[in-house]
């Protein structure tokens, strides 16, 4: 059966716009009756449109001015969810500046740190960065910086990204 | 990110909007147009639906969320023939989702509730042969589905079909052609002697 034929969309035509078969052109009909494309097209088209109709007048959509109402209503609340969602990128955010800022306060009052930084300062001065890398310490604090920089800005992403 | 944080709590948090007006910037339609759009559309939309998912329930569902995200699509349409489209395009891909997370249920032969629902309406014969056609209907893929109902219930042009499945035209015809003797094989010789 070959695949097409080129009266199929005049076929079609017909069928779509109820001229089928009582209103064409007698000699489309009798091509219909001898071209299997065309007598399946007739078939299937006849089908579908009755069945269309049938479903349309089974149809109840709901009215126009409800479905309108019921979008403006889910908008609405869709709009503020996300706008109580950057409530939580902005927890996520002074979070972290306040963490930054209480390192920072840590970091200029500490002995301690103050030691320790001048230490690493000294130990990268003497050996490079390759040897400090090489030494114990470096290795743990160059994976605990990275591990940091990876993980804090996931965290945020996923704390923003959930909702 | 950082950016994208920053945008969210500028836009969101230091100057915040109305959500009324919010929600009406987002439609790009008035009121108005899409209850006229509605009104021209939802019957053939849902019969639509209802033969590609072949499940009336599923299509009662499909329809309001197919209009709601239409209108949350907010674009420009230079014709009422590019809206439709977009519209069944949006329809098209919902009931794939839903055919995906199997939350439609399984098609099946017409029950008796949907005998009832049009028995009023209709006469025997005609119940029979809408029967038919959902049974036939019902043992070919969804796409198979949509492009012989687009073709052939609906009329329209390979390039609208195309726009509406998200296929290339050139791709469609043979589809089409395999969908259409799949259906044919299954209809069988029933209505042949009066559709020709």
């Amino acid at each position: 059966m070959p695949s097409d034929c080129c009266f199929e969309a005049e076929v079609l035509a017909a069928v779509v716009e109820c001229r089928w078969p009582e209103r064409v052109d007698p000699e489309l009909r009798q091509h219909a009756g001898a071209c299997a494309v065309c007598a399946e097209v007739a078939l299937l088209a006849t089908e579908l449109r009755a069945d269309r109709d049938r479903l349309r007048a089974e149809a109840a959509p709901p009215e126009s001015a409800r479905v309108w109402w019921m979008a403006q209503m889910r908008a609405r609340r869709e709009a503020e969810k996300a706008a109580a969602r950057p409530i939580t990128a902005a927890q996520v955010l002074g979070t972290a500046a306040a963490a930054w800022f209480a390192g920072a306060c840590y970091g200029a009052t500490s002995e301690w740190f103050r030691a320790e930084f001048t230490q690493i300062s000294g130990t990268v001065q003497t050996l490079g960065v390759a040897g400090f890398l090489a030494s114990g310490t470096g290795l743990l604090l160059a994976i605990g910086t990275i591990s940091i920089l990876v993980l804090v800005p996931t965290a945020v992403w996923l704390a923003v990204a959930k909702d | 990110m950082l950016r994208d944080a920053t945008g969210f709590f500028q836009d969101r948090v230091l100057a915040p909007t109305d959500a009324r007006d919010a929600v009406r910037a987002d439609f790009a339609m008035d009121e108005d147009s899409f209850r006229a759009f509605y009104d021209r559309t939802a019957r053939g939309l849902w019969a639509y639906l209802a033969r590609v998912t072949g499940d009336r329930q599923a299509a009662d569902d499909l329809l309001q969320e197919a209009f709601y995200r239409f209108l949350r699509a907010g674009s420009e349409y230079e014709s009422e023939a590019h809206r439709r489209n977009s519209l069944y395009r949006i329809a098209t891909n919902l009931a794939r989702d839903s055919k995906r997370r199997s939350v439609i249920r399984p098609v099946a032969a017409v029950s008796g509730e949907d005998i009832e629902r049009v028995a009023g309406s209709d006469s025997a014969g005609s119940l029979d042969r809408s029967a038919d056609v959902e049974r036939a209907m019902a043992r070919l893929r969804p796409n198979e589905r949509a492009m012989l109902w687009l073709a052939y219930a609906e009329g329209e042009a390979h390039a609208e079909i195309a726009e509406r499945l998200g296929l290339k035209v050139g791709s469609l015809k043979p589809l089409l052609f395999r969908a259409r003797r799949k259906l044919a094989g299954l209809l069988g010789g029933k209505g042949k002697s009066n559709a020709v």
